[in-house]
């Protein structure tokens, strides 16, 4: 693509807007927008409920954006807020996952 | 690994850099030569229907572009590759150096980000500006009234508003064509990736 092919017609965005790519392992899937009532607030008040709560929430708000991922991504149930959130900080995506297996498993990630 | 991020498609850097670096300030410069023309037009002869419309939308134009080209410079030293890693660093294969290389690819993941929003903002700007830039050249082309030429003036002004109009339109449209490529060939990547034993 030369420059004065992209002077005319514009040139277009490259992030997807309130989406970010999973920094899964081999997976490239597009995560986002989060849908209404998925937040990072309302993911860690499923904490106390333990495994079957966060089940309950990954099937009502990550049942689309779950099958997107690769099958060796370790963050494939994370919900597409968290995802959201933590874009542009993988250390932050890692902590989530962390605090999931600890709530879910009660080890760490 | 998707640690490592990277634009799709994979020329879009190189593209947006030209846009940002070679056409933003050439249009610039454009729209300030032509803004300086309409500003010292002699006030007696009536030259251009709107002159302060004129002046106005041509320096809107040099705003918009020259904010574009300043995220961009900031932007880009964001965006760089696997391969800038490793020809800046001095690392191998080796177990010794594993952890350096892993926390390199998560910044050059990270600093993708930055990259890609402070260039999103730059692309806004740039074809912010072109349009602006169209519509400035529309009103300096809009004959004043008793004005010499003015089928021909007339004629200048509706070539460039439907080329603006269909800037707009392509420009909207490109804007989902990008993202949908992404979301497409990044499902198909994961879609091929073999699942690992260790994974």
């Amino acid at each position: 693509m030369t420059s004065h092919a992209m002077t005319l017609p514009g040139i277009g965005r490259i992030a997807p807007p309130g989406a970010t790519d999973c920094r899964g392992l081999d997976c490239y899937a597009v995560i986002g927008p989060a849908p209404d009532g998925d937040t990072r607030d309302a993911w860690h008040a499923t904490f106390q409920g333990g495994a079957p709560a966060m089940d309950i929430y990954l099937a009502q708000y990550n049942a689309e954006f779950g099958a997107r991922h690769g099958a060796n991504c370790q963050f494939h149930d994370l919900p597409p807020s968290i995802h959201v959130a933590c874009a542009g900080n993988y250390r932050a995506l890692l902590d989530e996952l962390e605090w999931a297996n600890q709530a879910r498993f009660g080890i760490a990630g | 690994m998707a640690l490592l991020r990277a634009p799709v498609p994979l020329g879009y850097g190189h593209a947006s850099k030209e846009a940002h670096s070679i056409a933003a300030p050439l249009l610039t410069g454009a729209a300030l030569a032509l803004a300086g023309v309409v500003a010292a037009a002699d006030k007696d002869k009536k030259v251009f229907y709107w002159p302060g419309v004129s002046l106005l939308m041509l320096v809107a134009t040099s705003m918009a572009l020259l904010a574009s080209i300043q995220l961009h410079y900031y932007s880009r030293q964001f965006l760089y590759s696997r391969q800038d890693i490793h020809d800046w660093y001095d690392l191998d294969d080796s177990p010794g150096h594993q952890a350096q290389v892993v926390e390199l690819y998560e910044w050059q993941g990270d600093d993708y980000g930055k990259w890609e929003r402070s260039n999103d903002w730059a692309v806004h700007c740039f074809n912010t500006g072109t349009v602006l830039l169209g519509l400035g050249v529309v009103t300096v082309l809009i004959p004043p009234d008793g004005g010499q030429q003015a089928f021909c003036r007339w004629l200048a002004a509706g070539l460039v508003l439907l080329c603006t109009v269909a800037e707009v339109a392509w420009t909207l449209a490109i804007y989902r064509k990008n993202t949908q490529l992404r979301e497409e060939r990044g499902a198909k990547l994961t879609a091929v990736a073999k699942p690992r034993e260790n994974a």
